[in-house]
């Protein structure tokens, strides 16, 4: 009944960005403004594993 | 000369410093309640005790969140309410989300509020808003939030520049 995939898309901060053009200033607000992309990495593997799981009790 | 005032009329510019200085001081006030109350939440939660502190005061964070007269401090990185509602947003230690009504709110809010850059820098809000768009456990109205604001954060930092004097 439940989905085996991860469902959906994600965001992945900059990856898939076109980050041409960029200067650098602008690159380094955005880590400022949004991280590296890995800071809320721990939570997700939680996630992950509640959900894996559930999927397969086994 | 005190009659003529009208009493309803928009005070903030004439008298500006003590009433801004009065939200300020307001605003603050919240901020450390909201942060102690999910620091209570995450103890509970370890204790294995229900975590209700967030959702108790939720009404009054919002009633807050929502004056749009005082937007500006809302904002303002210096006393970063935003912090706080980041704290508020964050997943708890064991991954789960916070209450959906906590979601809903502070979200709701977010779209509200003029955010720009330096509140980004200072409150990490961004952060936690990118979390919710990777995480699959969201609503969908969650998550779609979440990517549009995100994409309205990002537009003005990731502006192509066209100063070419550096």
């Amino acid at each position: 009944e439940m989905e085996v995939g991860r469902p959906g898309r994600r965001f992945t901060g900059l990856d898939g960005l076109d980050t041409s053009g960029l200067d650098e200033t602008a690159l380094e607000d955005y880590r400022a403004a949004f991280g590296v992309g890995d800071e809320y990495e721990w939570a997700l593997m939680l996630q992950e594993k509640v959900d894996d799981a559930q999927a397969d009790p086994e | 000369d005190a009659a003529l005032k009208n009493p309803n009329s928009r005070r903030r510019k004439k008298d500006g410093i003590d009433l801004d200085a009065m939200a300020d001081t307001e605003i603050d006030n919240m901020r450390t309640r909201m942060t102690l109350a999910a620091k209570s939440d995450a103890d509970a939660r370890e204790k294995g005790q229900p975590a209700m502190h967030k959702l108790k005061m939720l009404p009054d964070v919002v009633a807050l969140l929502n004056r749009n007269t005082i937007a500006t401090s809302l904002v303002d990185p210096d006393i970063n309410l935003l912090e706080a509602v980041r704290f508020f947003l964050e997943p708890l230690s064991d991954g789960s989300l916070p209450a959906y009504n906590i979601q809903k709110e502070m979200f709701a809010a977010l779209g509200r509020l003029p955010i720009g850059k330096e509140a980004l820098i200072a409150s990490g809000i961004g952060k936690v808003v990118l979390f919710y768009t990777r995480s699959a456990r969201p609503e969908g109205s969650i998550k779609r939030q979440a990517e549009r604001l995100l994409s309205d954060w990002m537009r003005p930092i990731l502006r192509r520049s066209d100063d070419y004097r550096k």
